[in-house]
Formats: C-alpha cells, structure tokens, sequence
C-alpha cells in the first residue's frame, strides 16, 4: 500500500468549476515543458478544481503529477519558517473563541460538500504508481462489532506475485528521508509497514523515486522488498508541528531538507496544511473541500486512507464524515463510478495526534473534547469494517485506551523510536506483572546506575528478541569471503548487547548505541502489540489488563526528557564531526 | 602463542602471503584491520562486521581506559565480551593517541612527566596502589611533581605491568602493544627523537618482562613497535635491538609514521624496516592513511588514498595495517571504489541509480542500494554513515583478498599495475607510489605511453572535489 497524505488551505468560493477545468487541461502548452514524459504524463494542474480541492486525506498509490520543474518561477524557496500570519492565525483563535458557538453553527451550515467531478485521466495515477499493476487491499476483522469495542483483526495486501498480511492492531515504523533512523537496510528490511514522508524528496525536481526505473520504485530506491513490505506514503511528516508559512491560494508548503518549499498549489495535487486548522474558518474550509478533492484520487485498487478533518470541533468532524458517506448521484456519482460514494472508495481512516494535540492545547481548559470523544465523533458513522491508524501516539498507555475505547488498528512507533534516538531502552511488557511499585517504561541508559549492569536490555519476564538481545551467529556461508584463502569459523554464542555497553556507547557519542536502541525498542513494541492481539482473542477482560498496565506502569515521560538533556550534554562535548542532521536539529 | 604460517611469497616484490592463527581464529595476511576506537564499528553489530568478512579488528586502549575504563571491561569478562566480538582483537599501546591528543608543546618540554602520567593512566589498574583518573580528565592536567615522583615509583619498584589496558582480563586482547614513547613523526629535535626510540626498546623490555611473567604468552601476542622517527639511522638502530629480542614477542610494528611526513620519505622508511624485520613474524605497519591532527576535517581524512597506501605497503612487505579511512570518510559521505573516492554529496550523484560499485559484494551493493538513495541521506541520517561504511569495509578488504589471491598466483605485479590504473587513470600516478614499487621491481608506467601518463609529485592524494560551490547539500 503506498499512500499519500495531503491536506490543503482552501479556497473560501464556491462555484461549479467542471468546465474550466477540462479547458484548463487542454491547453497546457506552457507547462511541463521540461517534464519527463514517462513519469508525468502531459496533463495541466493549472485548472480552478485544483485551488479548491481541500482537506486532509491520503492517497493509496504514488501521487502525484508533478511538483515543480527546475529554474520553475511556480516553485520558490523561502528562507524561513514562521511569518506574519501565524501572529494573525493566533489573533484569530482568539477572537474566534468569543464567537465560538456561532461560528460553529455557520460551520456545520455551510461544510456542504462541493460539487464532484469524474478526475480527468484516472489513469495518470497509475503511470506513477509503485506497481504497474493494480493492488488491492482488504481489511478483515475476526470480531464484527460495534464501532468502538477493541478488536483484532488483518490487514491484507494482494500484489501479483504475493500477499502482505498483516495482523492487527500493528505497528507503523516512522522513517526520515526514506530511512528507519539508525538502523542498516538489512534491519530495516524485517519491518513490515512502514511509513514514508514524501516532504524531503521534493528537494530535486522532479522527486527522485519517480524517476526510477524499477517496477516497484519507491520500494526499490529505499531499499524495502515489495514482496513483504508495505508502505504508507504521505507528503508531509505526520509528527512535524513546526511551524510553517501558511498555505495560501496559490502555494502549499512543504518542509525538505533546503528549507521550505513552496509548491504551486495550482501545478500540484498535493496539498498539505501544515498548520493545524486553529481558525474556524479554517476548519470550515478544510472540511467543505476536502470532499471534492478525495473525489479526485479515488480510484480502482487505489489503497486510500483519509485523515479526518474537523479540528476540536465535533460538529466539523461529523460533517466531514458525513460528506464521506453521502450517497452521490447523477453527474457526482459518474464521477466517483463504480463508487456510489466517496467513503466507498476508502481502506481507511487516519487521526494526526501531533496537530491535533497542539489545537487542543490551544483551546482553554474544559472547552476541548476528550480525544476519545473526537475521534469517536469522526467515526461514528463510518463504518466499523475499515482502517484506523493513529500517528504520533505518545505511550502505550495511549494506545490501550485507544485500542479499547475506540478501536483503532495501527500505531505509529515514533514515540519508541525517538525512545532509542535519545537513549532510552524500553522495558513493559503486557500484561503487566504484578510490580512492588509502579515502574517505568524505560531505562535512560545514560545513567551511572548502568555503567556496571551487565545483563541485557529485556528484563527476566520478557526474553526479547531482537538482535541487540539475542544476536544470531553469523551462518558461514553468509560471511563475504575476501580471497581463496579466507577460511571463517564461526563458533560461540554470540554475547547480547549489556546495558552497560550501551551505556558506554550512549556517552561517547558512537552511533551503535542508537542502532541497537532502535532494534530493541521496536522489537519491545511488536512484541507488546503481539501480546494485545492474542488477549483480545482470547481473552474478555481486556478492559481490566488496560486498567493494570496503568497501575504498574508511569506514564510519563520523565526517562525520555532526562535521557535527552544527557544526549545533548554528549553531543555538545563529543558531538565533533557528527551528523550535519543533528547539528540541524538544534532544539532537540 | 600465535601461529604465523608464510604461505606464499611474490617472486618479485617482497610481498607474501600468510595466515596468522590467534585464539579467537584465523586471519589471512596481508589484511586491513578496522579500527573500532570506542568498541563499536560505526552503528554496526558486531555479527554484522564479522558478516563482512572481517576477523581482526582494532581497539584503542587509550579510549577504552577513559571510558568505559578497565575495570568495567574486567567485570564484563573482557574487551571481546563488552562488545560481542568473537573474532581476533587487537589493542592499541595507546601512545599514539596521546601524541594525536594532547598538545604537542607539552611532550616536548615535559617530555618525561607528561608520558608518565599517561603511562599512569593506561596502566594505572595494574599498579594497584595508584588512583584512576576522573573520566575525561587530560593526561597532561596538572599533575604535581610529588604524584609523579611516585608515580615513578610505584612503576620503578615493579607495578608497572603492561602496555595495555587488558593484561589482567581473563579474555584479553589476542594482539597487544607494548608501550612506545611516540614523538610526532616531524619532530625537528633529533635528540627527542632518539630518547624516545632508546626508552622505546627499554619498555619494551620491561613488557616483555611483565608478559612472560603474567602467564599469559599463551593467550595474548605481544608485539614490539619500532621507533626512531623518519631518520633511517635511528631505525636502523631500534631495529638491530628489537630484532634481538625477536624470540620474545610475536610480531613486530612499525610505528611513529602517518604523522603527516612526505609519503616518500614514509615509504622508505617502511622499506627499511620490512626488509630488515624477521622473516618468520608477522609485521604490522601502524596507522596507514591516517591524517594526524585534523580529526574531523574531510580533506585531512582523505590526504591519503589509503587503498594504494595500503598495496604499496604490502609490496614493500607489511603483512597488517589499521586503517580508519573506511569508517571516516563513510561520515562525510565518501565512498571508496577502484576508480578513487566517490564523493556521495556532489549533486551528480542525486539521479543516478547505479550502485557504488556494480560487482561488489558488500549488503550496500548487493541490495542495490543506488547512488542516489545515498545522495539523499548522506550527512543527515546515520544510515548513510552506516551503508557507506559497509562498502567501504568491505571494498578495503576485497582490495586486500585480491592481493593475496595475486600473490598466491604470482600475478602480483599485474593486480598492481591494474589496480593504480583504474584508480590513478584519469588523475596521473603519485610519484611516490611509482618510486615506491620500481623499488621492489615493479614498473608501473611499464608499456605505458609516458606522454599521456602524469605524474603527480607529493602525496598524489586523489579527491572528488565540487567542481562548483553549489553543490548539493
Ligand atoms: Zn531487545
Ligand atoms: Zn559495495
């Protein structure tokens, strides 16, 4: 499954556009010019539809048209984040919140769907595609029930050659640049769904993956095997709330590697808001719009996941939702054909935390709706047989309520992997053991307490598999020979990974501690999620489990923030010569 | 004690190839030793490094003995067992580190204070009556003349145990170093560098003595380091000395070099030393390729083209070097192949979807991981640095399995010649190299036209520079 999140700044009119569209596409002698003819196929994005197509959703194949073209006035760079119009996004929250109650009344009253159109060369879609032939994707659930009780069940990818299955509720690994922080390709390569940012591609026009020649091309550039690995594309990363300009009109941002760019939202079927929709306004435009343009990328076999628009406000997000089910008709249906409505086209449903959290934030105390109540009132009325997928999942205490409340079905693993990436190994299990005291989930290695702790990272009531923990001896044949000559005996046991010499590798900056972090804190989340899919099969007092992994376990995040203070205290004195992206980081 | 058997000699060069039996397995010599300073290869497992084809590699004990310290390495059983590494180790005595450490202005003028007090600190767990150093404390941080003094002491009446910091670990290093005074290789004072060649060979003894009466000749190697600066008559005399003691240690090294001198006086000296070196023990040339004093800086760490540096080595008669260029320059986004450096951030890289190296073995290659993806992740994420450096490993080692199937198959000359061709083709030849090779009968301009092949004087050191300022970052 490839998919693409996008998310736009809309328009604030509304008029039929299907004409001006179709002549805009027919004359599109000025653009593309420069284009690659295999991977763009010659089809302007200059038309009116595109300013207007809005919202928040995801793509299942490789998805876009076009992005820029080099010495391209369209693109632009800006030299910064963070202009003017976050002072006035702020003003308006602000006064927005005085007017709270009325607005929201206008909202519901006019987040009315646009009018649909048929997308003008489905086919385009597929020439970009990461599989020259069609995918499909099912999604199966053993226990049928009501929307919001916890269950299990599979994800199910079928390519040509072979089937990814994946067993739910699963984990989701985060990637930068197209990588898994830290880790080699061969580690990389036994991780089964993975999630990739599109955002740092688009610092070369065109995107690099799109011009390989592969059949599988963004699996091949990355080096991840079609065969048994799935992934999840978006534009922008899900878990950056950095602030950006905001998107206008004619421009959506993006954040790459060279600052921020600005994409022609008019050459472009990428939109993204960057910034959580704080305005009213905003929202009403996101959840108006974002219809239109999910009608746009529908297509057969196409896997796409839609992020769930609506912001704090309930009523916006039931009138996403139900702009989702709406039954089309006439013109509008020909246009989604052979689906009679814009949810039909779907696998699945995604809810950003990390925007939505900062929106909450933003809303005083008491005012907001538990994050429960949101995305139960995003759900509600969709139905229960399709995908749901968190990003930016903070605990796993979050993730059982989520699991149990709501019933969500994939998780994303930054909050392990960033865990690792600051030194901290993680040690829970599930279901809990009956602790003494409450404990915490992890081990900030950086401490002096470690220096000496010769035993491995997985505590006695969890053997952990991973290869810092248990390390597989090297097979004879698997060792690169070197000449004629070379005779390699393999013998021993291999020795796990001690904490202490983690410890040791955390305090002079070497970047084998973070790999074996990565490796463990990954394994310790597949075997955690292992665990909650066998209880909720076999077992029917999840509910209490839940309530006693929050009794055994903090959840807080004091290891992870004392582990990073550390981190940066190493960094500072030993970081000489390191990583360029580090450096780049700065406020970590 | 370690077995050395020559298995086959270069008819004409003085290269040979041999395979060195440690307790932790065999190595095939002539090889390359990846240096792993803190007990970790780049963001590798150390299954992963023995997966490249990798059976020996280095510690340095001046590192190990700051941290983690020797105590620890001691409670977890061992250098092998702290870090997983069940194949051959060698350590480092340490005096290398302090010369490239330290300020220089210090050991010249406090010569005899300062070594002692790091001598303290490399062995200060042997003579159990001195205090460990606060972790991260200098060497040379003041120090009074009394602590010295007894210092001097403790080491005079017989505490001083060993060169290196795992004498008393039940799994030591399977190589280790004796203790060199090391004085940086372009020091102008003679009479400094003759001391530190003459206290060379005394501690030398004074190792040997600790080794042998320790029990532990059957488990560990010592090997001796022969000093005395880029003047070939004190080489000539450390040498005489040493070699005198030859039935006592297990090999010899050859060290104080790479300190930024001429390459063509290093590879004289290197000549000089190999050639009157015992045959039958394994020599170790120290630090090849290695830029002194500019530990971060990307063109001191390619000021040598350490894959020729290496082969010319080998013709000249080492049997090991170590090497950090692989791990280095893997950081800084260069990826080493038989046509020179690939310099991975040049912004021609960012659509090609060739692998580095077409035929190479390596997981980087083999998985067909493109120049491109590289070019994408080079400097910002840790992966590059750890896909580079498997290739580079790997490339060094498979520079250095081809020159022992040559030399096997008496084709050494030729794999040489074919060799600096590919690498040196469009650059022009270090004249050094030529020089260095005609010395031990291998021409390698031999039927080349000499109007179209240039020859680079001074360390010929061959880069991928941005041909413009703009270069992709
Ligand atoms: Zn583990
Ligand atoms: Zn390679």
């Amino acid at each position: 499954m490839l998919v693409l999140r996008t998310a736009t700044r809309l328009v604030g009119r509304r008029q039929p556009l299907l004409i001006a569209s179709r002549s805009a596409s027919s004359s599109t002698a000025d653009h593309h010019q420069t284009e690659d003819d295999f991977a763009y196929p010659k089809e302007g994005f200059g038309a009116p539809i595109w300013r207007k197509t809005a919202g928040f959703a995801i793509l299942g194949v490789l998805f876009y048209e076009y992005l820029g073209t080099p010495g391209d006035n369209d693109v632009a760079w800006l030299p910064a984040a963070g202009t003017e119009e976050f002072a006035d996004e702020a003003a308006l929250i602000r006064a927005t919140r005085e007017t709270a109650l009325l607005q929201e009344r206008q909202l519901v009253r006019s987040a009315t769907r646009p009018p649909l159109y048929r997308s003008r060369n489905p086919e385009q879609f597929n020439h970009v595609s990461p599989y020259k032939n069609m995918v499909g994707m099912s999604v199966k659930f053993q226990a049928q029930t009501t929307a919001f009780r916890p269950r299990s069940g599979s994800l199910l990818l079928n390519r040509p050659t072979s089937a990814i299955e994946i067993a739910t509720p699963a984990l989701l690994v985060t990637t930068s640049r197209g990588v898994v922080p830290h880790l080699t390709q061969a580690h990389a390569s036994t991780l089964p769904c993975l999630q990739v940012p599109f955002e740092t591609f688009l610092e070369h026009s065109p995107p690099v993956p799109t011009l390989h020649p592969g059949s599988h091309p963004l699996h091949s550039f990355l080096g991840f095997n079609p065969e048994n690995q799935l992934l999840i594309l978006t534009l922008r990363d899900p878990h950056d709330v950095r602030e950006t300009p905001a998107n206008t009109n004619n421009y959506v941002s993006a954040v790459t590697g060279r600052g921020i760019r600005r994409i022609l939202s008019l050459r472009c079927q990428i939109y993204h808001s960057l910034l959580p929709p704080f305005s009213q306004k905003r929202v009403e435009r996101s959840v108006s719009r974002s219809a239109s343009w999910v009608s746009q990328i529908l297509g057969p076999n196409r896997n796409v996941l839609v992020h769930m628009a609506g912001g704090v406000s309930i009523a916006a997000r039931k009138a996403f939702s139900s702009n989702l089910i709406e039954k089309l008709h006439g013109r509008e249906a020909e246009a989604i054909s052979p689906h009679k409505s814009l949810d039909d086209g779907l696998v699945g449903y995604v809810f950003d935390l990390a925007p939505l959290r900062m929106e909450m934030d933003a809303v005083s105390t008491g005012d907001a709706p538990d994050l429960t109540t949101l995305l139960r009132a995003s759900l509600d009325s969709m139905p229960s047989s399709k995908l749901r997928v968190i990003n930016s999942v903070s605990s796993p205490h979050e993730i059982l309520r989520l699991i149990r409340d709501v019933g969500v079905d994939i998780f994303d693993s930054k909050w392990a992997q960033d865990n690792a990436a600051f030194g901290v190994a993680l040690d829970f299990v599930f279901p809990a053991p009956a602790f003494q005291t409450r404990q915490n989930l992890g081990h900030n290695l950086y401490r002096t307490d470690f220096a000496q702790d010769f035993s491995s990272l997985s505590s006695s009531y969890s053997p952990c598999p991973c290869p810092a923990c248990r390390p597989v001896a090297t097979s004879q044949s698997a060792i690169i020979s070197h000449s004629t000559m070379d005779q390699f005996r393999t013998d021993g046991t291999p020795q796990p990974a001690s904490r202490a010499y983690i410890h040791h590798l955390c305090l002079t900056h070497e970047m084998s501690a973070h790999s074996l972090l990565v490796l463990h804190n990954l394994a310790v989340m597949q075997a955690f999620l292992a665990s909650v899919r066998t209880l909720l099969e076999h077992s029917d007092n999840f509910g209490r489990l839940v309530d006693d992994f929050h009794n055994a376990y903090h959840e807080g995040h004091e290891q992870i923030s004392e582990a990073r203070t550390m981190w940066k205290e190493v960094d500072l004195a030993r970081g000489k010569g390191r990583l360029a992206r580090e450096q780049d980081q700065g406020d970590i | 004690m370690a077995k050395f058997e020559i298995l086959a000699r270069c008819p004409t060069t003085r290269a040979r190839v041999s395979r060195l039996t440690l307790s932790h397995g065999e190595t095939a010599l002539p090889t390359f030793m990846p240096v792993a300073t803190q007990a970790a290869i780049k963001g590798l497992t150390s299954q992963q490094v023995e997966s490249l084809g990798i059976s020996l590699i280095l510690n340095n004990t001046y590192h190990l003995n700051l941290r983690p310290g020797v105590q620890i390495l001691a409670q977890a059983g061992g250098a092998h067992k702290f870090q997983g590494w069940n194949k051959n180790l060698l350590t480092d005595s340490g005096g290398f580190q302090f010369v490239s450490l330290s300020k220089f202005a210090k050991i010249t003028e406090e010569g005899k204070q300062t070594i002692l007090v790091f001598w303290r600190n490399c062995n200060s767990h042997f003579g159990r009556r001195l205090i460990l150093q606060p972790l991260h404390r200098r060497a040379n941080d003041a120090d009074s003349p009394e602590e010295s003094i007894s210092i001097q002491h403790a080491i005079g009446a017989g505490s001083f145990h060993s060169s290196t910091g795992f004498r008393d670990l039940e799994y030591p290093a399977d190589i280790i170093m004796q203790l060199d005074d090391v004085v940086p290789s372009l020091t102008p004072d003679r009479a400094r560098v003759e001391e530190a060649m003459e206290r060379s060979v005394r501690w030398l003894d004074r190792c040997i003595a600790f080794h042998n009466a320790s029990g532990k000749q059957t488990t560990q190697n010592l090997f001796a380091i022969v000093q005395g600066g880029l003047d070939h008559e004190l080489r000539d005399r450390c040498l005489k000395q040493m070699v005198e003691r030859s039935n006592q240690v297990a090999g010899f090294a050859v060290g104080g070099l790479s300190g930024g001198e001429e390459k063509d006086v290093f590879w004289r000296i290197v000549k000089q030393c190999a050639e009157k070196l015992p045959e039958e023990k394994p020599r170790y040339c120290m630090g090849v390729g290695f830029a002194e004093g500019n530990l971060s800086s990307l063109v001191q760490a390619v000021h040598s083209n350490t894959s020729t540096d290496l082969l010319v080595c080998v013709a000249l008669g080492v049997d090991m070097a170590d090497c950090v260029f692989p791990t280095r320059t893997a950081r800084f986004g260069v990826a080493l192949t038989r046509n020179g450096p690939l310099n991975l951030r040049l912004a021609k890289h960012a659509t090609d979807f060739s692998p580095i190296e077409k035929d190479c073995p390596c997981p980087t290659c083999s998985q067909g991981t493109s120049r491109a993806m590289l070019h994408h992740i080079v400097t910002r994420e840790t992966a590059a640095a750890h896909a580079v450096t498997i290739h580079n490993i790997v490339f060094q080692a498979q520079v250095m399995g081809g020159a022992r199937d040559a030399i096997i198959a008496g084709t050494f000359p030729q794999y040489l010649k074919a060799f600096f061709a590919g690498y040196f083709a469009d650059a022009g030849y270090p004249e050094w190299c030529v020089n260095a090779l005609q010395s031990v009968g291998v021409d390698l301009l031999e039927g080349l036209d000499p109007s179209e092949v240039k020859i680079i004087p001074g360390s010929g050191a061959k880069w991928e520079y941005s041909t413009n300022k703009s270069k992709t970052k």
